[in-house]
């Protein structure tokens, strides 16, 4: 598998480790366990595209987000993690 | 008895079977080889099968389970029967397919699965009890007692069904791994696979062309056809040199694309040397290429299928197509009289390539009823006699086909002496590389196939693998295929002008095997699957057993799990299996093929990283000095370091830890440590990062000091520790365990990127920047005296435990100094850079020899921090807490940080959870094993009373004692009780005292000295 | 006071030969890496370095050489950068002359002993690079100037090309992995010449 970083370009996986789930987010500070219990343990395990982390660690360190489909392992997006979470937060800073 | 010799009797030097024109052969020179001991000659260019044949040789090898004689069926890599050990030694291969082995001088190869000898093989006895070998007889014979598997079944079934025997010692070769990246990649050079690549090429696209076999050209070479008036192998000869005039293209030959995988990548293996008796010096014997192409043309060809009829496996039952292989391109006639069994066209011509090599045709055999195909003329055309509606239902002679009979239209018997039999049960698109990501195939009725249905992105099928079967067409299709994709890359490609080919039919009609009316007892004679013997009668039993899945008829059978991957025979068994389940072929079902394709050598994909190099070493800045000590080293993780520095008279390696313990804690001693990770961490909100890794509080730790720091994971265990010093305002540097340095790298960067991307704060490694060396005792500040340079002030009050700071060194050298105990002592880390490590080792032991200065390794690093109590690697194993390490109070309440509310679930912070302690053997001598249980003293050893663990243990020599941590259930409670060490591996159990954790100087004392 | 320490070099073998493609430690030079600042603005730090230095940062993976030829700045990720001295050419030192700059905006760390240069260059250095590195090296994709982190077998580095005439490209590895490094290019040196 090759993954596009958006920094060095396309590599081979072996560059690269896996962390998991993109679309899970660290709950605020006075969250209750539940939201804990969700963000730590509970996973999604779609059959399609779904969104993972993934660290170009033999690379430019940079964090990604990999839109990667399950099913085929296409990938069809990279972004860098540290860009998306930036957007979120003016988003939710609006 | 029967004698090797009666076999066949060749004259050194003569080839009996050699005849005019091989394409591919250099007929000029000679060169000579030994078949199990004898000697034989063969041509350059020439395969073991193809010189075996040219000298009458046509016994083999023995098969799998019932040890039939079995010759030669094929002239390529699908090749079940003809599998010799190649070579001697520590080079000996087993399980090499004679059909690709290319000859060389001296070549020496030997039958496998026979003793003693292969005409005469005592196992071939198998063969009578092969009605009670039949499918499924593994998992219906060895099931009771289990007991006997180990010691009888499993022995005894390796013996009688094995295969070659590996080599008993090392591979002495070396193998290589390498990346190639093109536009377009070809795998395969025959007609579709040339032209595409002329395509591609042409347009300046980047291609790589790669062909298995040691010549370009494909079934070009093998069969007798004109393009453009010439022969069409001097066309394939051509279009290669056309090729390799071209600046982007690479032809790679003897290189076999075995598997696709995602995203465009794709394996292959060159045999760089294996033509040759051994590699040149340097010289790798195979590479791994991973090829990285933006598209793929799959011009791979097409496999004949054999038919099944009883004794198809005798030698001189041939595929028509390998006839005509080795008639045409090696010159080689497989036979003198010959017998030609068809279902098509395409295997008609052989009958004409045999009649025009001077080989007798006693028949032409053709399933298909009068009239269809064009059997009457190809017969009418060699005068041969013709057998339409035909069938061949049995073949003679034991050792080699001495006859067979065939059934006519009318079901008339007769019986035809020959020595050769050639069958076509057409050809079988190889397809392989298009289904290893899971796409499946679908049978096409006509041309009695399957056929690649979806492809894997970037991926295109040209040719005999597509179902494009004449020469014409495959040119043509192998050019558009290779315009397309090199079109796809964004390049104007124009498709080349083709040579003209002569017209050609290809018609079938479908048949997978002789047996309407066959006797059910010669069923077992009519092999499916030649490898791993598998007869239509195994086929037939598995599906009355209710197998009637492909996937678990392979498994029930084992038909197409042999090296050979079932290439001649899935086909053939997924007919078979619609034909008694009455099935149409499509609805039945395929099997997915995974790569490799072809065998691969571990070796070769190891590559380099082999024995000592398995894997990189990081050395330290003092190795070469730590070697020239006598120094033992130790692997931790990729770092080598010392793990004891033995002196001359010591008895073994305790003594020598104790001696470097006592120097510690009586003198000074120093350790390389500069394999813990350090990462320099700078900005302005540095302070405020440290704050949300680390469980406890670093905002207000002053410019000049270090603290201990502890990290959890997110789920509430720890993580990872070590200290940190803050150097300026918005600087520090942070040192990590050596085994997680990289994966706290990862972590860092990932609460900085991901979690909280609004602070300002940057991170680099600096572990190899600076040679960190402990220096440790009484005597440390007396030995750093001088070394750092005499306007810095080390006393006490100006320097104090856990001060960090600037020095220079040695006059002038930069340096950072800490003020760092891990062992408990008067200690200091001294980092100078990394190049200068080796000389301040020397330094120290020059001006530390006055106070008995040693340095010391790992091991008594280990045994130092277990009589302090400092938890490590075995405490830090993922399953504790803080609360567990004893560290529950440095979580601060007052701040968020990673860990902190999983670490607040009361499971986390049960008292009961084992905790840790310090274990003292009741009796001194008694071994304190890490690993013991610990349990009540006097308890049974059950798992109801097991409350916890010995995490490290060690020999302290400060109390002449084992001393041992452990995780203890309520164990801070405890102090004074004594529980049981249980090892139940030992069977030992040793009585301890459970007290602090800290053994030595429980107050701090020294470190503060 | 005269008793410095003398300077062990990271690799003990001598330059290695295979054909006519070398492989040589390239000598000890300062190294200090700059880490861009978010508050104060990386545009801020690349004006500054362009002031000073008389090049712009790189944005993407590649090594441009400061205006007076004296500094390389080879790009090592979205924030950071690795100035490089040609040899003892730099006035005053690397590290002062960066901390002057601009070391109000960005991070600025010694990585002189972190690193090691191996440099690899002759008719056969393409070959031999490709065998361990998984990046296309095609001289119409990764030229002089370009640079790419990534893996050369198990050990990543640092790799850019200086040149094309003859093909010279240096590893740029940690000082602890150099030894693994220059025994794995010497194997392949000899596995691409036969
Ligand atoms: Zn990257």
């Amino acid at each position: 598998m090759r993954l596009t970083c958006p920094f060095c370009g396309s590599r081979g996986v072996e560059e690269f480790t896996y962390r998991g789930d993109a679309t899970v987010r660290r709950p605020a500070g006075d969250a209750g366990a539940a939201a804990w219990v969700d963000y730590v343990y509970l996973r999604d395990n779609p059959a399609g595209p779904h969104q993972e982390l993934w660290y170009h660690g033999a690379g430019c360190r940079s964090w990604l987000v990999v839109t990667r489909d399950t099913r085929t392992h296409l990938i069809s997006d990279v972004r860098a993690a540290r860009a998306v979470a930036q957007a979120e937060r003016e988003e939710g800073a609006v | 008895m029967m004698d090797a010799r009666m076999t066949s009797a060749p004259v050194a030097g003569a080839q009996p079977r050699r005849v005019a024109g091989g394409n591919g052969i250099d007929a000029g020179r000679t060169i000579r080889f030994t078949f199990d001991g004898r000697q034989y000659t063969g041509h350059p260019g020439d395969t073991l099968a193809s010189a075996l044949l040219a000298h009458g040789v046509r016994l083999a090898g023995r098969s799998f389970k019932y040890h039939r004689p079995r010759g030669i069926l094929s002239a390529g890599p699908e090749e079940p029967n003809a599998l010799v050990e190649l070579r001697t030694g520590p080079r000996r291969e087993p399980n090499t397919r004679a059909t690709v082995a290319e000859l060389y001088d001296g070549l020496s190869a030997a039958s496998q699965n026979r003793w003693p000898s292969l005409a005469f093989d005592a196992l071939g006895l198998n063969s009578l009890f092969s009605s009670v070998l039949g499918a499924g007889f593994y998992y219906k014979t060895f099931m009771w007692p289990a007991a006997f598997w180990e010691k009888l079944y499993e022995p005894m079934i390796r013996r009688a069904a094995g295969l070659g025997r590996a080599a008993d010692e090392a591979d002495p070769d070396q193998y290589e791994k390498a990346t190639a990246f093109c536009d377009v990649l070809v795998v395969g050079s025959g007609p579709a696979g040339l032209a595409a690549a002329l395509a591609a090429g042409r347009s300046g696209a980047r291609v790589i062309l790669c062909e298995e076999d040691s010549l370009t050209g494909g079934r070009l070479r093998a069969e007798r056809r004109q393009l453009d008036g010439e022969p069409a192998w001097r066309w394939a000869e051509q279009a290669r040199k056309a090729l390799e005039a071209l600046p982007e293209v690479r032809i790679m030959e003897r290189t076999c694309v075995f598997g696709t995988y995602d995203g465009g990548t794709y394996g292959a293996l060159e045999r760089v040397a294996d033509h040759q008796s051994q590699p040149a010096k340097g010289q790798p014997r195979q590479r791994l290429w991973r090829v990285v192409a933006r598209q793929c043309v799959v011009a791979a060809g097409a496999l004949e299928r054999p038919i099944v009829f009883p004794g198809n496996d005798t030698p001189g039952v041939m595929l028509a197509g390998a006839v005509r292989t080795y008639l045409n391109r090696f010159g080689v006639a497989p036979g003198r009289r010959a017998v030609v069994y068809t279902c098509n066209d395409d295997g008609l011509r052989t009958a004409l390539d045999l009649a025009r090599a001077g080989v007798a045709v006693a028949a032409i055999v053709d399933s298909r009823p009068e009239g269809e195909g064009q059997g009457a003329q190809v017969a009418q055309a060699c005068g041969v006699p013709f057998v339409p509606g035909g069938a061949v239902t049995a073949v003679q002679g034991r050792m080699a086909v001495s006859g067979v009979s065939v059934r006519d239209a009318q079901g008339r018997e007769q019986r035809i002496a020959c020595d050769l039999l050639a069958m076509s049960g057409g050809w079988s698109p190889n397809i392989a590389l298009t289904t290893h990501q899971g796409m499946r195939p679908v049978y096409d009725e006509t041309l009695c196939a399957f056929l690649p249905a979806a492809l894997p992105p970037g991926m295109v099928v040209a040719g005999a693998a597509a179902g494009v079967f004449t020469t014409a067409e495959a040119l043509r299709d192998g050019a558009q295929a290779g315009a397309r994709a090199a079109q796809a890359c964004g390049f104007a490609a124009e498709q080349p002008a083709l040579p003209e080919a002569e017209p050609e039919s290809c018609a079938i009609a479908p048949l997978f095997h002789a047996l309407a009316d066959v006797p059910s007892a010669r069923w077992a004679k009519a092999f499916v699957d030649f490898q791993n013997d598998v007869t239509a009668k195994d086929v037939a039993l598995a599906a009355r057993e209710g197998f009637v899945s492909v996937e678990h008829l392979k498994r029930y059978t084992t038909l197409g799990m042999a090296t050979d991957q079932g290439k001649t025979s899935n086909v053939n068994a997924i007919a078979l299996l619609a034909e008694i389940t009455q099935r149409p072929i499509g609805q039945t079902g395929t099997t997915l093929i995974r790569p490799p394709t072809q065998p691969v050598a571990i070796g070769a994909l190891a590559g380099a990283h082999r024995g000592r190099h398995f894997k990189p070493a990081r050395l330290t800045p003092t190795h070469q000095w730590a070697e020239s000590q006598g120094a033992v080293f130790t692997a931790n993780g990729l770092w080598q370091r010392a793990q004891w520095y033995p002196r001359p008279g010591e008895m073994d390696w305790l003594q020598t830890v104790n001696r470097e313990v006592r120097t510690v804690r009586q003198a000074v001693g120093f350790c390389d440590v500069t394999t813990l990770g350090k990462i320099d961490i700078q900005g302005p909100d540095a302070a405020e990062f440290l704050e949300r890794v680390y469980v406890n509080a670093w905002k207000k730790l002053p410019v000049g000091r270090a603290r201990y720091g502890l990290m959890l994971r997110e789920d509430g265990f720890a993580y990872d520790d070590g200290t940190t010093a803050r150097l300026g305002e918005t600087h520090y540097v942070m040192t990590t365990t050596t085994a997680n340095a990289g994966g706290v790298m990862a972590h860092l960067e990932f609460c900085h990127q991901w979690l909280w991307p609004e602070l300002d704060v940057q991170f680099i490694s600096v572990t190899d920047e600076w040679a960190q060396i402990a220096v440790a005792g009484p005597q440390a500040r007396n030995v750093l005296r001088h070394v750092v340079d005499p306007v810095f002030d080390l006393s006490n009050e100006a320097f104090p435990y856990m001060a960090a700071g600037e020095v220079t060194v040695c006059g002038g050298v930069q340096a950072r100094l800490f003020r760092l105990s891990f062992s408990g002592e008067l200690a200091y880390e001294l980092a100078v850079p990394a190049r200068y490590g080796d000389a301040l080792a020397r330094r120290l032991m020059e001006v530390g020899a006055p106070y008995g200065i040693a340095p010391y390794g790992t091991e008594a690093l280990g045994v130092m921090r277990i009589e302090k109590g400092h938890p490590a690697g075995p405490e830090l194993n993922g399953q504790t807490t803080a609360h567990d390490l004893g560290m529950g109070r440095m979580l601060s309440t007052r701040k968020d940080f990673i860990g902190r509310h999983m670490a607040q679930r009361e499971a986390l912070t049960d008292p009961a959870r084992p905790t840790l302690v310090g274990l003292q053997p009741l009796n001194p001598a008694d071994q304190v094993v890490a690993g013991a249980h610990l349990l009540p003293d006097g308890a049974a050893a059950t798992a109801a009373s097991d409350q916890g663990w010995v995490s490290s243990a060690a020999f302290s020599p400060t109390l002449g004692s084992w001393i041992g941590l452990g995780l203890l259930s309520n164990g801070p409670a405890r102090h004074g009780e004594i529980v049981a060490l249980h090892n139940p591996l030992a069977g030992t159990v040793v009585r301890a005292r459970v007290v602090s954790p800290v053994f030595v100087d429980p107050e701090g004392a020294r470190v503060h000295g | 006071m005269v008793e410095s320490l003398f300077a062990q070099p990271p690799v003990s073998a001598a330059p290695v030969r295979a054909g006519d493609t070398v492989l040589v430690l390239a000598p000890m030079g300062e190294a200090v890496s700059l880490g861009a600042f978010a508050g104060a603005g990386r545009a801020a730090l690349v004006v500054r370095v362009r002031e000073t230095f008389g090049v712009d940062l790189p944005e993407q993976p590649r090594a441009v050489p400061s205006a007076d030829g004296q500094v390389v700045f080879v790009w090592c990720g979205p924030t950071q950068w690795l100035a490089l001295a040609a040899g003892d050419a730099v006035e005053g030192g690397l590290m002062a002359r960066l901390r002057a700059a601009c070391g109000d905006l960005c991070a600025l760390t010694s990585q002189s002993d972190s690193r090691t240069t191996l440099r690899l260059f002759g008719p056969q250095a393409r070959e031999v690079a490709g065998r361990l590195v998984p990046v296309d090296l095609h001289d119409a994709v990764f030229g002089p100037g370009h640079v790419a982190l990534t893996l050369a077998g198990h050990i990543p580095v640092i790799l850019r090309q200086v040149a094309r005439n003859p093909v010279t490209y240096e590893f740029l590895v940690f000082r602890s992995f150099a030894e693994s490094l220059f025994h794995d290019l010497h194997v392949a040196m000899n596995g691409a010449l036969s």
